[in-house]
């Protein structure tokens, strides 16, 4: 609606959706909306609607291994159309030439194993709502 | 007859014909006309007489005087030279007959009643007197009459004669005055036609009447006749002469021509086609069978042809241009020497008769059996000889070769011309043998067939032996004219045997080596057999470790699958028991405290209503916010953050507008009743997720000890099917879940006995193969029967195909399709090392479409 700033999750697991999802609500200050979507297409749908709503996306946290894509795909059209856009893989895996590769080309504000570490997302989180 | 044709018959015939029918109607018209005359007029007198009879009787009747009646009655009987017969009767009344009075006649026997009346003729004149009534008849026969008649008449009849003499002198001049010297010039001038000129007999006339003349001028007419007929005399004797001259040339010379024709069985013939007409010679009428019309025509010809020459007969018979044609035909005629059909040469060619305007055919037929016949023997004797695989040579008595077939050129590599002229001794070598020269030599000389080997060098210098068998030919007459050889070709035949001594000689040293290494060999066998034994040790140990440094490398393989399966789970267990933690201590106190009882209650009540255990997925919950969104900013207008309302309601569960939450948004407390409700709702899908976690982590884990537990399985042990494959699937649920399927139909109740960890690496071979063969994108089932008591596993995958060169090779070890360093090419050979030491059999089939391993197990009793 209004140029209301947004935060976008997206797993194809439903179980870390869910959690996490709890997790940033808890903590999320009341002017910041937060989406979720479950696989890299509907996360590029969600995310041109926004844009296309007026909206500021200002972080986005992306599983790497999604159904259809790797995270760091949608993370490459979603700086496309928020050049500013904070940027946070989840992984499973230890480790990822690509994601190595991507964080080098366009800069990530962290890479994050599973299980995770709140405070780390928390931070980013909070820094990125600052004006 | 002569005289009935002659003229003088003529004109005698009509003078006469006219004369006698003239005097025919007088002879029957005028004595006719006498006699009826006379009969009248006697017939008168009769009646007169009668009448005067008849008188005479009244008169004396009136007297009554008999006598006197008698009297004149008595004087007419000498008058008979008036009557035949007088008779007179009386009626002595009317009534009564009448009867006869008194007769008079020649004839006493004369009857009156019995005359033919016809023959008379009679008169009668009636009296009547007191006395008596009567008739006076009076008979007169009409052959007097007639006798009269012709006396009248005879001075007629001999006028009648007289004239016919006369006639006949008439004839008789006429005859010779005109007939006779006409029959003499027509007698002279028959003979003149026929040439008789010595009887001609009539002499010069001096008379000019027109017969003279006319015996003149045949006269005349026979002198030039005479002359001429010496003149052609001369002339035809000369032409006499001359034709019998040429008429002597001719018989001879056709006489010639029909020998020749005979010898040459040859004949003429001639063809009008316009009238299907053919002529024949003689010669050619026997041959051809040619007995009646009907044969020399086209149809019939063609009848005796074969058929496959009778095109060629046909076209060039009707073609009829003056092209000569020459055709050669085989006919269905049977030769009877030969014992085949004959042939005929038919030579021929148009041309225009000019008297008719006609164009007929003409040519020669000759018959050509036997040369056919020997040309068709010749052929088939040259194509044997020429077309034999042996090598022909033909030379003349000198030995210089006239001829050789083509395997001449292909065995001494010679060309044609530097063969031909030269003798066969080019084809020799130096190493050819003396002796076999000699016999050749010899025989040739004696003119005797014989046989024998010989070694030959061709023109590049390849020596080859030959089996030669050499004899004379001889012409017609018996007398030697050349020499025919037939060469074969023995070179590998000598080679051969050569190789054969050579090996025989070979084999026997060699058998004198087996003896004595015979002997040492059982020394050495057995110090192999003990070496042999060990390394059977060894390898069956590396084989072991082999094995197991596969199973460690496809351990490898899952774990790394399997720590990102884990650490999922576990990222969202830990996120929720924080939740959870944050949920309790912060929020759910500080609700407590500030939720009052009836708020309490509808946040109970609604949370009772609400409570979906699966939370909808994120598109549905953005498509009911947007639902909720409308409906409320339509609904409730002075409702603020409508936006974050609706998101709110769709979270907790909210679909669409309904009673409870139209209920809800009466309620003045409805955002904080909205957040307590969450908030339990939180609780609870927090506790959720912790459930699942543990759930999937445990199964994972679970499965990687079932398949690392027991490798040093000693004993075989009974257990599930499904619930071993299905683990393999969990351990390899990372590769899976993206993009491939695993369906595991396996019967729930089938039970194995057997290593169950090694059977394990089977599935997880097959099935990692599988998926890293498609880049985990395959579909893969995995189905089972039960059939001639086997256990038939089948594990298909829709990925590319196994190529032909290669899936007899799947199963080899050391056989890898994959780089360097990255399989050891061991895999699929363990697979198959385990299936058949649990006693089965495992096989592969590929193609476009599935690729499908099938092992099949016995079904041991339990």
């Amino acid at each position: 609606m209004s140029s209301n700033k947004v935060i976008v999750i997206i797993d194809d697991e439903f179980i870390i959706l869910e959690s996490l999802s709890i997790q940033i609500n808890l903590i999320l200050p009341a002017n910041i909306m937060l989406e979720a979507a479950s696989s890299g297409e509907e996360s590029i749908q969600l995310i041109n609607e926004l844009h296309k709503n007026g909206n500021e996306l200002i972080l986005v946290i992306s599983d790497f291994n999604l159904d259809d894509m790797k995270g760091t795909e949608v993370l490459k059209h979603s700086i496309s159309l928020f050049p500013k856009l904070r940027k946070i893989i989840l992984t499973g895996q230890a480790d990822s030439a690509i994601i190595a590769d991507f964080k080098n080309e366009y800069g990530l504000d962290a890479i994050i194993n599973k299980p995770w570490n709140f405070e780390e997302i928390k931070e980013i989180i909070l820094e990125s709502v600052l004006p | 007859m002569k005289i009935f044709g002659s003229i003088s018959f003529k004109i005698w015939i009509y003078f006469s014909s006219i004369l006698f029918i003239s005097s025919a109607i007088v002879i029957y018209y005028f004595p006719n006309q006498q006699k009826q005359s006379i009969l009248k007029y006697r017939g008168n007198e009769l009646t007169e007489l009668s009448r005067t009879i008849a008188l005479g009787v009244e008169l004396s009747l009136d007297v009554n005087d008999f006598q006197k009646l008698n009297k004149s009655l008595g004087y007419y009987r000498n008058k008979k030279s008036e009557f035949d017969f007088l008779v007179v009767t009386q009626k002595k009344s009317d009534s009564e007959k009448e009867e006869i009075f008194s007769q008079i006649s020649d004839s006493v026997k004369f009857n009156f009643y019995a005359i033919d009346t016809s023959k008379y003729l009679i008169k009668s004149a009636v009296f009547s007197t007191q006395i008596m009534n009567g008739k006076v008849i009076i008979g007169l026969s009409k052959n007097r009459v007639n006798n009269e008649v012709q006396k009248t008449n005879l001075p007629i009849y001999i006028a009648l004669v007289f004239i016919f003499l006369i006639t006949v002198i008439l004839f008789y001049v006429v005859a010779r005055n005109v007939s006779a010297p006409i029959n003499v010039v027509i007698y002279n001038a028959k003979l003149l036609q026929e040439e008789k000129y010595e009887l001609f007999n009539i002499e010069q006339k001096k008379s000019t009447d027109e017969i003279s003349q006319l015996q003149n001028a045949l006269i005349n007419l026979k002198d030039s006749l005479l002359l001429q007929k010496l003149e052609n005399k001369n002339l035809l004797e000369n032409l006499e002469d001359k034709i019998t001259e040429r008429t002597e040339n001719l018989n001879l010379t056709l006489l010639k021509l029909k020998e020749a024709q005979d010898i040459a069985e040859l004949g003429y013939y001639s063809f009008y086609k316009n009238l299907d007409r053919f002529t024949f010679s003689e010669n050619l009428e026997e041959k051809l069978l040619i007995k009646t019309s009907e044969a020399k025509k086209l149809e019939y010809l063609k009848s005796l042809i074969d058929k496959e020459y009778i095109n060629e007969f046909e076209t060039n018979f009707t073609k009829q241009t003056t092209e000569p044609f020459s055709i050669e035909v085989k006919t269905l005629l049977p030769d009877t020497i030969t014992g085949t059909f004959k042939w005929f040469a038919i030579n021929g060619k148009y041309y225009k008769d000019k008297q008719t305007e006609t164009d007929y055919l003409s040519g020669t037929i000759q018959e050509i059996t036997i040369r056919k016949n020997a040309e068709a023997e010749l052929r088939k004797l040259s194509q044997a000889v020429k077309n034999s695989f042996n090598s022909i040579i033909i030379t003349d008595l000198n030995q210089k070769i006239t001829w050789i077939n083509d395997s001449v050129l292909k065995l001494t590599e010679y060309s044609r011309e530097e063969i031909i002229g030269n003798t066969p001794k080019m084809f020799q070598s130096s190493e050819t043998d003396l002796e076999t020269k000699k016999i050749i030599r010899e025989s040739l000389i004696a003119r005797k067939s014989f046989k024998t080997e010989i070694l030959n060098v061709t023109k590049n210098g390849n020596k080859y032996w030959l089996e030669l068998y050499i004899q004379p030919i001889f012409s017609e007459r018996g007398v030697a004219e050349g020499f025919m050889a037939v060469e074969i070709d023995i070179t590998e035949r000598k080679e051969k045997d050569k190789l054969i001594l050579q090996y025989i000689s070979e084999i026997e040293s060699k058998q004198k080596e087996i003896v004595t290494a015979n002997e040492s060999l059982e020394i050495k066998v057995a110090d192999k057999t003990r070496d042999l034994e060990f390394s059977i040790l060894q390898i069956q140990k590396s084989q072991e470790e082999i094995v197991k440094k596969e199973k460690m490398a496809t351990l490898g393989v899952l774990i790394a699958g399997i720590a990102h399966e884990v650490n999922t789970p576990l990222g969202a267990i830990k996120a929720s028991v924080d939740n959870l933690e944050h949920l309790f201590s912060l929020e759910f106190v500080k609700a407590i405290n500030t939720i009052s009882l009836d708020d309490l209650k509808q946040v109970l009540a609604l949370y009772t209503k609400l409570n979906v255990l699966s939370t909808p997925s994120t598109i549905i919950q953005r498509q009911n916010a947007k639902n909720l969104l409308s409906i409320i900013s339509e609904n409730y207008p002075e409702i603020e953050n409508a936006f974050v309302l609706s998101k709110e309601l769709s979270s907790i569960g909210f679909e669409s507008m309904n009673v409870d939450l139209i209920a809800l948004l009466e309620t003045s407390n409805y955002a904080n009743i909205i957040k307590t409700v969450k908030l339990l709702l939180n609780i609870q899908r927090s506790l959720k997720t912790i459930n699942e976690g543990a759930v999937k982590s445990g199964k994972i884990i679970r499965a990687l000890n079932v398949y690392s537990h027991g490798t040093d399985q000693e004993q075989q042990t009974q257990f599930n099917l499904k619930e071993n494959i299905d683990n393999i699937i969990t351990l390899l649920s990372n590769k899976i879940k993206y993009h491939a399927t695993v369906k595991n139909n396996i019967p729930e109740n089938i039970l194995l006995k057997g290593f169950e960890d090694e059977l394990s690496q089977v599935w997880t071979n097959i099935i990692n193969n599988a998926l890293q063969a498609s880049n985990n994108k395959c579909n893969i089932v995995i189905d089972y029967k039960n059939e001639n008591n086997l256990h038939f596993i089948s594990i298909c995958n829709d990925g590319p195909k196994i190529p032909d060169i290669i899936i007899d090779k799947i199963f080899d070890e050391f056989f890898t399709t994959k780089k360097r360093g990255e399989g050891t090419g061991l895999g699929l050979n363990i697979v198959k090392s385990i299936v058949e030491k649990h006693h089965g059999k495992i096989n592969c089939i590929s193609n476009e479409k599935n690729t499908i391993f099938t092992i099949n197990l016995p079904v041991t009793k339990i």
